[in-house]
């Protein structure tokens, strides 16, 4: 039994380290992965939304407005459709309760404003994320559907399906989405970087 | 895709794009390049012929020979000395310009120092802990004690209701004394020495202990209990371990003969060994003991940081508390360079001080020496103030005591026997090597006499019935 051995071992085992990578990720410069399924932020799709206002009437805070007006053919225009974020807790209770999953969580995470007023966001704002959204990831909607393969077959006819489907033969019926045990999520590869 | 690539991400891809620092090298403007190029072999030839002057003996004792500043200081003293000046006036001078120039060099090193010292102690120990440590502030972050030093600037100063205004503002400004006068007997080069002093030993010990008196003052004239508390804890460990350190510096005069610390670095020089492989022992416990002495890790019990409110130092804020903070800093590079004197040849490295500046081998010393202490701290746990002082007079103190007897014994031979140095030398190196290692082993045996070392002590409820069977007994 040799005095001292412990201390010496420990410190070659920290002096190992020195010759190690640092494992910290300098934030504005190098930003670190998130996961694709994240549930960073909300994502409101125009094109999916029938404006039913289920999302309106989940939400406990009640921090998103819906305002429609009747067509003729039955459906809604969609007038207003905002969320407050400054009082939004994202719950993903909207989410849930959307039968088109027009409102997904997904998106950025770098949300902080220097306005408190910016976080309320109108429908423009909206629909600008939402297709920011859809141009970064190759038109693929946060819950993994592609948005030109998708067969938009809703109850209610929404912007889409009004001009994609009007013309099928098919009855119009509850939607069948590809869900989330059937389609793993793929992100394709990014071109190598030499 | 096969599953164990995984996608890209921006991390991954940022990490591809980072280039090696050769690569952005290569990358500069040809006249750039060309321009570093020539400037490479332009250092080189005159290398070249700096060596060539040092071989031929022409640089020797010329005022231009930087090799060593008390070259400069001898010319400037000759040059007033033939000028035909009064004599006491000349007198004054060849006194009074070496003394400030010198003052000036120990002042701005440790002031420098302080400056780049916690960026570098940020640095080392984030490397240790595979972090990165501070990099925003500046160019790889060296601006940071400065804007932390700005920041302490800025804050209020606060005094404690029934502070004794004088001792309460005296101590930030009494700990840098000893962190600055301690310099002075230190030998850079042959003639680079501010203060060589013969009984240079004997001061640099009664210097160490200033600091005690600064923290007995911060911890009184605070009017805080706790800070009187902190300070008598401070103290008592401080001045136990100042007893290693004078018992580990008599070991040194004793082998060396002197208490000039230039001799003694001499003496290194000439026998070709570092007085650590002699006594390394004694070398240790000052390692352990001037830890202790600095308030560094493991020993810093005395305002540990993590576990304690800055101990002696509670009621001080602002730059007041940051002075207390830099002076360790001060402090860790004073005995740094004491340690190099003492054990590690100071500025001689078996013949490079020819070629290479004496104070650039001392300061590389010293930054390991320094390096030692982050590696430490980056390491070890911080001991228990018991711990502490048991360690010191249980262990440390009567080891030491008995290891420098027999260094006497050893020094007395050497002085009377003839035989070649590195037989004796070895002789000596071996044998207190033997004697550390199996005095440690006898004085722990007969510490932990009545301890059984092979089975690790356990509660006493769990090591009679074991925990499950404890536990059901308890319940019934």
């Amino acid at each position: 039994m040799i005095y001292g051995m412990g201390v010496v071992r420990g410190m070659l085992l920290t002096l190992k380290h020195v010759f190690r990578p640092a494992i910290t990720v300098n934030y504005p410069e190098q930003e670190r992965e998130v996961p694709a399924r994240a549930r960073t932020n909300l994502l409101w799709f125009e094109e999916r939304c029938t404006g039913c206002s289920t999302c309106a009437q989940a939400c406990p805070d009640g921090c998103i407005l819906v305002e429609t007006s009747p067509r003729s053919d039955g459906t809604l225009e969609i007038d207003r459709y905002e969320i407050d974020f400054r009082i939004c807790m994202y719950c993903g209770l909207c989410t849930e309760a959307c039968p088109y999953q027009a409102i997904q969580a997904g998106g950025r995470y770098n949300d902080a404003v220097y306005l408190f007023e910016n976080m309320y966001r109108d429908r423009d704002t909206l629909t600008g994320e939402a297709q920011k959204y859809l141009v970064e990831t190759d038109g693929r909607y946060p819950n993994g559907q592609l948005q030109d393969s998708i067969p938009l077959i809703t109850s209610m006819p929404t912007a889409r399906s009004r001009v994609d489907v009007s013309g099928l033969d098919e009855t119009p019926g509850p939607q069948r989405l590809q869900g989330r045990h059937n389609s793993p999520i793929r992100i394709a590869p990014k071109e190598e970087v030499n | 895709m096969s599953s164990d690539t995984r996608p890209a991400t921006p991390m991954s891809r940022q990490i591809a794009e980072h280039r090696s620092l050769l690569d952005r090298a290569l990358g500069l403007p040809k006249l750039v390049l060309v321009a570093l190029s020539v400037a490479l072999i332009g250092f080189v030839i005159s290398q070249i012929l700096i060596g060539y002057m040092v071989v031929s003996g022409q640089l020797d004792g010329k005022w231009y020979d930087i090799r060593d500043f008390g070259n400069a200081m001898v010319s400037l003293s000759d040059a007033i000395n033939s000028s035909g000046m009064d004599s006491r006036i000349a007198s004054t001078l060849t006194y009074l310009i070496p003394t400030l120039l010198g003052a000036t060099g120990i002042v701005s090193v440790v002031g420098g120092w302080l400056l780049i010292g916690p960026w570098a102690e940020r640095r080392l120990l984030a490397k240790f802990q595979i972090r990165q440590g501070p990099n925003r502030t500046g160019p790889f972050g060296l601006l940071q004690s400065l804007a932390d030093a700005l920041k302490l600037m800025q804050k209020e100063i606060i005094i404690p209701r029934g502070a004794d205004r004088f001792l309460y503002f005296a101590p930030p400004i009494a700990v840098f004394i000893p962190a600055i006068l301690g310099w002075a007997p230190i030998p850079w080069s042959p003639k680079m020495s501010y203060a060589d002093l013969d009984v240079g030993v004997l001061f640099v010990i009664a210097i160490s202990s200033l600091g005690v008196l600064a923290v007995f003052m911060a911890g009184w004239a605070s009017n805080n209990h706790y800070s009187l508390l902190g300070a008598m804890r401070t103290i008592a460990m401080m001045i136990s371990y100042e007893i290693p350190i004078s018992v580990s510096l008599l070991a040194v005069v004793l082998l060396t003969g002197s208490t000039k610390l230039s001799e003694i670095v001499m003496w290194q020089s000439e026998q070709g060994v570092w007085l650590i492989m002699l006594i390394p022992f004694a070398a240790l416990a000052f390692l352990f003991a001037s830890t202790a002495e600095i308030n560094r890790t493991p020993n810093d019990i005395g305002e540990a940081e993590s576990e304690i409110v800055a101990g002696f130092y509670t009621e001080y804020s602002g730059m007041k508390a940051g002075l207390f903070m830099a002076v360790e800093l001060g402090n860790a590079i004073l005995v740094g360079a004491l340690m190099s004197t003492f054990f590690l040849g100071g500025y001689t490295f078996f013949g490079l001080e020819t070629w290479i500046p004496g104070y650039l081998i001392l300061a590389t010393k010293i930054g390991l020496v320094y390096f030692l202490f982050v590696w430490i701290r980056a390491t070890l746990p911080r001991f228990r103030l018991d711990q502490l002082m048991g360690f010191a007079w249980k262990f440390l103190i009567p080891v030491s005591i008995a290891l420098m007897f027999l260094t006497a014994i050893e020094s007395s031979i050497l002085v009377r026997w003839d035989a070649p140095s590195f037989l004796s030398l070895g002789l000596i190196a071996l044998v207190n090597v033997a004697a550390a290692v199996g005095l440690t082993f006898v004085w722990m045996r007969v510490l932990f006499r009545d301890t059984d070392l092979s089975a690790p002590p356990a509660p006493i409820l769990t090591r009679k019935m074991g925990g499950l069977q404890a536990a059901k007994v308890l319940r019934g």
